[in-house]
């Protein structure tokens, strides 16, 4: 058997042993949503980053670096600051104030369902988009280890996994599933960072300078370190900003990392959890840029992507002669031919190059992992929006017990997962990042100035809530829809909506709630002010 | 939602403890951090993208080997975010003192 099969089969019964366990405790909400909110900080902050860092980070951006340089780093370092927005304004109020989602915090001191309602919807909808990217993760992974294995069977088996984990072990499984993910992605990292730096004698500037000379960079950029490669001329620059927005307020709005403050017993727990979910996060961050110059380097850009070799390549020449000399050139020399560049692709090969069959099958088992627990946090996070807002309100007026909410977060599991898997079957080949990049500004425009205002401004008003999560969530998707990557002739110019849609979406909840009146809102500002500072009220 | 939790408390306790100067401090203390700390996160982050915009030429320029102004002002930011972190959490644990004894103050009040 190969090393590649024994590493993914013995992670795979590590999941069903975890889920087996945690299942006992998943019969009450508190239990399958929240782990009993037994979990540790430090634990927690190690399941924080699981979450975090998802396929986008360890395949998408390492692949980005590898291929587009300083603009591939720009992701990392966006979702990296985006961290201290999370801890120092939401993580200790938010587990204060609310019990299991969103919603609770955002509908805190609103009278009526439909601000809860949104707030679902929002998160549901982010919750989709990340599971997609994820999910051709999946397709790729798994493609990589065994070859041959059609994209569409590889994300429905592995998203099978994925479903029984979350069904089963709820959130108490999902969250020991993201530490030994963690701790299997430090390791990954550690071993590639290490066999890149001994490539070059140890050097940190042996490499720096090996990258530096690179040429043949996308849109005619000379140098790796320097922007443009990707985000390329002036509207480049400004899709650059406006990603960046997106980024650096979107990670405080993701549905499924604002889930995990609930799972610690307090809300000072809430704020280590994140302080130590940060460290992770920025040293992974440094591993990855030392493995995505590697790839840059000993790899090559140009070679980053699927390997096509026998009669499959011979196959691709023949369907596509415009490219025919350039390939046949590639399949003499290299014996294998790269037909379409892809970023994802970059750690994979990188590993296969420089640590033989045992740290690829190594190296491809954690990236497994790594999106398998990151679809798992985002399901279950996806089913308590379902059951304990959508279903808890609409469905069922406020009327339902316990035990019912828990069957429906199960069932609604299933469907998101079950969706997610059916989207990603037909999206595959986009770039991970790129699609997470969405979700963040998603995030950022619909949930992050709901979450802000209502904790911190008491003139906040129902409408202007409403209004304001309503018009960031419709003009995000308005200009995503319209943009480059949807649009042969884009009506709007750049491909991240953040530029326009969160400050419009500030505006919108700060001007309505200025023309609009709310007694009982203002009413319940010094309590949810009193509970979010001392926790006493919380959620036990 | 039918979640328990810790000393639910009446209109009247929660109007007591919002007036207290204690809890008045405390939430000034708090703002004077947590605000500055957040408008200097998000402004040194985008100062990234937005001088890119502006000086593209400039933030191209190798400083340092072939590392430009702009990748060394993100390696930069990592460094900030460290520092951000370790500060945060010195000020915070002296909050969380001041706090912990606003709620001692207080559960002495309400019983």
């Amino acid at each position: 058997m190969s090393p590649t099969i024994v590493f993914v089969l013995f992670f795979l019964a590590l999941v069903f042993v975890i889920a087996a366990a945690a299942s006992a405790s998943t019969k009450d909400l508190r239990g399958y949503f929240a782990a009993h909110r037994r979990i540790s900080g430090f634990q927690n902050g190690l399941a924080i980053a699981g979450d975090y860092l998802s396929a986008a980070s360890f395949l998408g951006a390492t692949g980005l670096i590898a291929i587009f340089g300083f603009d591939g780093f720009y992701y990392a370092i966006g979702w990296l600051m985006a961290y201290l927005c999370l801890l120092l304004l939401l993580a200790e109020p938010i587990r204060n104030i609310g019990h299991f989602t969103i919603a609770d915090v955002v509908g805190f001191r609103m009278h009526g369902d439909a601000v809860r309602i949104i707030s679902s919807v929002s998160s549901l909808i982010i919750i989709v988009l990340y599971l997609v990217a994820q999910m051709v993760g999946i397709g790729i992974i798994v493609r990589s280890l065994i070859p041959g294995l059609q994209p569409a069977v590889a994300i429905v088996s592995v998203g099978a996994i994925m479903l029984a984990l979350v069904v089963f072990g709820g959130m108490l499984a999902t969250t020991w599933v993201q530490i030994v993910k963690v701790a299997m992605l430090f390791l990954s990292s550690l071993i590639l960072a290490w066999l890149v730096l001994a490539h070059f004698g140890f050097s940190p500037w042996a490499l720096i300078q090996a990258a530096g000379t690179l040429h043949a960079l996308p849109h005619a950029v000379t140098n790796l370190f320097a922007a443009g490669s990707y985000f390329h001329g002036p509207v480049g620059a400004w899709d650059r900003l406006s990603l960046g927005i997106g980024l650096v307020l979107g990670a405080a709005g993701l549905p499924h990392l604002l889930l995990r403050l609930y799972t610690v017993p307090t809300g000072r727990d809430a704020r280590i959890s994140v302080a130590w979910g940060m460290i992770c996060v920025s040293i992974f961050y440094v591993l990855l840029l030392i493995i995505g110059l590697g790839a840059a380097t000993i790899v090559g850009g140009n070679l980053i992507g699927a390997h096509l070799s026998d009669t499959d390549a011979i196959r691709y020449i023949v369907a596509h002669p415009q490219h025919a000399q350039m390939l046949n050139a590639q399949l003499s020399s290299l014996g294998y031919i790269v037909p379409h560049r892809d970023a994802n692709y970059a750690v994979p090969i990188l590993a296969s190059l420089l640590g033989g069959r045992l740290v690829f099958a190594f190296v491809a088992a954690t990236a497994l992992a790594t999106v398998l627990s990151v679809t798992a946090g985002l399901t279950i996070s996806g089913a308590s929006s379902f059951a304990l807002d959508l279903w808890h309100l609409i469905c069922r007026r406020n009327d339902c017990s316990e035990r019912e909410r828990v069957t429906v977060g199960r069932i609604a599991a299933l469907l998101i997962g079950s969706i997610a898997i059916a989207v990603a079957v037909n999206f595959h080949g986009h770039n991970i990042a790129v699609i997470v990049g969405l979700a963040f500004s998603v995030a950022a425009s619909a949930n992050f100035p709901a979450l802000v205002l209502s904790l911190y401004w008491r003139r906040l008003t129902r409408a202007g809530l409403i209004v304001g999560m309503s018009l960031g969530l419709l003009t995000c998707f308005t200009l995503v829809l319209a943009g480059p990557d949807f649009s042969k002739t884009p009506l709007f110019p750049l491909v991240n909506p953040g530029i326009i849609s969160v400050p419009l979406a500030f505006l919108a909840t700060i001007v309505v709630s200025l023309f609009t009146k709310d007694d009982e809102t203002d009413k319940k500002f010094d309590r949810l002010a009193v509970q979010a500072s001392t926790g006493i009220g919380a959620a036990e | 939602m039918t979640e328990s939790a810790t000393t639910p408390l009446s209109d009247d306790d929660v109007a007591r403890i919002a007036a207290s100067d204690q809890f008045i401090t405390l939430r000034r203390r708090r703002a004077a951090f947590l605000i500055p700390a957040t408008i200097f996160t998000i402004v040194s982050f985008l100062f990234l993208p937005c001088s890119i915009l502006l000086a593209p030429h400039a933030m191209a320029t190798p400083l340092i080997g072939p590392m430009t102004a702009a990748f060394l002002f993100a390696l930069g930011l990592i460094l900030v975010s460290w520092l951000l972190l370790a500060y945060s959490v010195r000020i915070c644990a002296r909050l969380d003192v001041e706090t912990a004894e606003l709620v001692r103050t207080a559960r002495k009040q309400l019983r």
